[in-house]
């Protein structure tokens, strides 16, 4: 075989092995992308619905703000209370139908949990200890999709020099 | 063949991208998104949305914008502007370089950022379902030598094998698939979180360079978001 030859079919083998190389990866990314594409399916529902739950939180903070506010006003109208109990008794459906899917009230009393809780501010207090909440959290299915926003407690300078004098004394 | 990850290490948020059937996707956190923010608090161990949420609490344990310092000294002009507005300690450590200091315990910021880039190697290792090693990295295109091999240092402490480290508008030029047009030069803007760069590049022949380059290291979508 010529030198010519010789070093066309090198050439011809680095290329088909060069080419086999990227058929492997090929059909390897292909495995991959299909079991993923099973497992976003089941996931991209849970989203979809993770989404439209979110979306509906501040309508319930909103609805439970209102009535919150309206207990104090409405206690002394009689006429009103009827009305009233209705809407708390629509706003414990709507509630029960979001349990319904999985969601949950975050506990927010005790200490704080960054995990589960957003500081959103700090006060004198007990240190670590939620003092408010701010806007409650929910988890879905166990996962967290909006985390409590609290107020922390925090020991102040001043109780922590108290604290140390006291000591020293 | 195992995956190689593409990271952008950035100021304020971080995000991990692999390649899927020939295109990038974004990987989502253990908490659903697809950014994590570049937070630490190394006391507690907690990184990214779980560090942010408990900032106010913690804000001199809470490690943010830790970029700023990766590979700089301490007497650097930027390191002693951000001294004035950062909220944790910060020291001159070895061979005069910036280091935190958070209850007495001193860090690199390669090891803060280690930290980060260890988040986001175990989330991509969830979302891919293997071992992650390999990793390309990306960095603004002023950065110097030191503050490049800082931030390879980081990926090697988070158990990557950093491949490359690129240019961060080198790497968005690739994204638009800009360097297989014919030969011409890009400005390329890049509005973050904390920072605000411009960069001229000229590409051609698959070689991206970059002119120049500049912008505002004090200006980012946290400013008026």
């Amino acid at each position: 075989m010529s030198k010519k030859k010789l070093e066309e079919q090198n050439k011809l083998e680095e290329r088909v092995s060069e080419l086999e190389n990227q058929l492997k990866r090929a059909v390897a990314d292909y495995q991959n992308l299909e079991k993923r594409v099973q497992e976003g399916r089941s996931e991209l529902t849970n989203f979809m619905g993770a989404e439209l739950i979110k979306r509906l939180l501040p309508v319930l903070d909103h609805l439970e703000k209102v009535v919150d506010g309206s207990r104090s006003i409405l206690s002394e109208q009689s006429e009103s209370k009827d009305w009233f109990r209705g809407v708390e008794m629509a706003i414990k459906e709507f509630k029960q139908v979001l349990e319904s899917e999985g969601l949950e009230e975050i506990p927010a009393d005790g200490e704080f949990n960054p995990a589960l809780h957003e500081a959103v501010d700090t006060r004198d207090g007990q240190n670590n200890m939620i003092l408010e909440i701010v806007k409650k959290g929910y988890n879905l299915n166990g996962k967290v999709i909006r985390p409590a926003q609290v107020v922390v407690g925090r020991k102040s300078e001043s109780s922590n020099m108290n604290q140390e004098l006291r000591e020293e004394i | 063949m195992a995956k190689i990850v593409g990271i952008d290490l950035g100021t304020t948020n971080s995000v991990v991208a692999v390649m899927e059937g020939g295109k990038p996707k974004v990987i989502h956190s253990s908490e659903g998104e697809n950014i994590i923010p570049s937070v630490v608090n190394p006391l507690k161990n907690v990184v990214g949305r779980v560090a942010k949420r408990q900032s106010v609490v913690n804000p001199k344990e809470t490690i943010f914008s830790i970029k700023r310092l990766m590979g700089r000294k301490f007497k650097d002009s930027e390191v002693q502007r951000d001294i004035k507005w950062l909220p944790y300690e910060i020291k001159e450590g070895k061979n005069g370089m910036a280091v935190v200091e958070v209850e007495g315990h001193e860090y690199t910021p390669q090891e803060i950022s280690a930290q980060i880039l260890q988040k986001i190697k175990a989330d991509a290792e969830s979302y891919l379902g293997e071992k992650v090693t390999d990793a390309v990295i990306t960095v603004p295109a002023y950065f110097d030598d030191s503050q490049r091999q800082a931030t390879k240092q980081a990926g090697e402490i988070a158990g990557f094998n950093v491949s490359r480290i690129i240019n961060e508008p080198t790497a968005a030029a690739l994204a638009y698939g800009l360097d297989k047009t014919h030969a011409h030069t890009i400005a390329v803007y890049d509005l973050g979180g904390g920072t605000f760069d411009i960069s001229i590049l000229e590409l051609g022949d698959g070689v991206i360079e970059v002119k120049s380059t500049n912008g505002d290291t004090h200006l980012g979508g946290d400013d008026f978001d």
